[in-house]
């Protein structure tokens, strides 16, 4: 941990910053982002700080969050704007650190050891300006000797802040810090914590770490880890290719209960589309589907293993159907749905049958047409009436 | 990394489908940035003072500009798509 400075960068109320940037008639206003164009029946992707205000918060009901701010804006999500945006604050950063790592749409770490810390501090204020002076928007920052001691130092700082951690003041610091403000550490989590009289991360560090193994399993020792200012991840380099995807999965929630199942076959050939499209993409196969779905009631997950990978999306649809089989469903009354690709292998144009062989070449000349063409130029007829 | 699939549930503007209508744009194309100046719709002119935010969006093999602006009054969302080579108006 010695002489490593670490700086996280996270945009402060991302979509909702630029959606204020793009109307400045949005500034100053409580603003909600909405993940569906339709006002009264989505989930707030995100909201302004003026929306915070009234307790609002992403992942809520969009019909919540207006009971808590009737006069609130609404603008649904627009990810155009924002990977266009995080992708230009991302070119930036390659200014200051081979090391640096995207770590979602709006958080950045940079490895900044080569540099003393003022210089770190001067570069974490200038990335700062340069992210105002051109998109408008506010960022902030978190300088630490590890990376998830930077993420925190950066959120705790939240908005348009910087706090610099030095080796020395982490223990101090985490010492009153709820456990429940360690990313990673969800409301379950938090909940098991809590129910062994554990509230702060000062509490958790006092626990022996083979206790905390014993009863949370590796998670224990990343918890004791942690609460000791202690991670040895590293930030990668922003020339390296990303690694290949252990997974591949769509889901989608719903703004009506699905009733039919004829209905619910075609969202799942829907997701079974996009799941593919993207196993093809990244030229990957995969042997494990899993299917998802949440009723009004119940929850059913199911993941069966087939004997051969495959990267077509018919193929994939029939697994489906067949795990939907097995949940022996009486009522549909679905309202989200996921589908999962998993145990991926590298793809084989190896093809046993020659129908395979037209197969393949169909998939090849649909997904040329939809390169050229845009996303969605052409798919198939099963799913004409959830795409429209 | 990122694959959000911005526009599987909603149309391209400019698509039939979605609102937005042809305008004649006055522009200008300067060392690799295209900054547009006014704008024509149903024979009255917009003068653009200021330009918010810009930012593109793949669509197939071209590529489609954006530009939030405003006029002395109101804001108004342009777009260029560079395949088609047509200036539309987002409504």
């Amino acid at each position: 941990m010695a002489n490593r400075i670490i700086l996280h960068i996270d945009m402060d109320a991302f979509f909702a910053s630029v959606e204020q940037a793009v109307n400045p008639g949005y500034k100053g206003r409580p603003l909600l982002v909405g993940s569906r164009g339709r006002k009264f029946h989505t989930v707030v992707a995100a909201c302004s700080y003026e929306a915070k205000a009234f307790g609002i918060h992403s992942g809520m009901s969009t019909k919540a969050a207006l009971r808590l701010c009737p006069w609130a804006d609404f603008v649904p999500a627009d990810s155009a704007k924002y990977v266009y945006t995080s992708d230009r604050i991302e070119e930036m950063l390659r200014d200051y650190s081979d090391r640096m790592e995207r770590a979602s749409i709006d958080e950045f770490y940079l490895d900044l050891s080569s540099c003393l810390i003022h210089q770190a501090v001067r570069i974490a204020k200038e990335i700062k300006a340069r992210i105002k002076e051109r998109f408008f928007i506010t960022a902030s920052a978190g300088l630490a000797p590890v990376k998830i001691i930077a993420k925190i130092a950066a959120k705790a700082s939240k908005p348009d802040g910087l706090l610099l951690l030095e080796e020395k003041e982490v223990l101090g610091f985490l010492e009153n810090l709820p456990v429940g403000k360690i990313p990673g550490i969800g409301a379950h989590l938090k909940e098991q914590l809590n129910n062994i009289s554990v509230f702060t991360c000062g509490q958790l560090r006092r626990i022996d770490p083979q206790a905390l193994l014993s009863r949370f399993n590796k998670t224990g020792l990343w918890m004791a880890q942690v609460s000791r200012g202690e991670d040895c991840a590293e930030v990668g380099y922003w020339q390296e290719e990303a690694s290949s995807p252990k997974s591949i999965s769509h889901s989608h929630t719903m703004e009506k209960e699905i009733l039919h199942r004829q209905e619910l076959e075609a969202w799942i050939r829907m997701l079974s589309e996009m799941v593919a499209s993207r196993l093809r993409k990244e030229k990957l196969e995969s042997r494990i589907s899993s299917l998802y779905l949440r009723g009004r009631e119940a929850v059913f997950s199911r993941e069966k293993n087939f004997q051969f990978p495959t990267a077509d999306p018919a193929r994939i649809y029939e697994r489906n159907l067949w795990i939907l089989k097995s949940f022996q469903l009486k009522i549909i009354s679905v309202r989200a749905l996921g589908v999962c690709a998993s145990g991926l292998t590298p793809a084989q144009e190896l093809y046993l049958f020659p129908v395979d062989r037209k197969r393949g070449r169909l998939l090849a000349a649909v997904d040329k047409i939809n390169q050229l063409q845009g996303e969605w130029a052409i798919y198939p007829a099963a799913i004409g009436r959830v795409k429209n | 990394m990122f694959n959000l699939q911005a526009r599987w549930d909603r149309p391209f503007p400019g698509d039939s489908s979605s609102n937005s209508e042809a305008v004649e744009v006055t522009a200008r194309f300067f060392k690799g940035k295209i900054s547009p100046l006014y704008f024509i719709l149903k024979e009255s002119r917009f003068n653009i003072a200021r330009i918010n935010y810009s930012w593109t969006e793949r669509k197939g093999k071209g590529l489609i500009y954006y530009f939030s602006v405003s006029d002395k009054n109101d804001n108004y969302c342009l777009f260029l798509d560079a395949e088609a080579m047509s200036w539309r108006l987002l409504t």
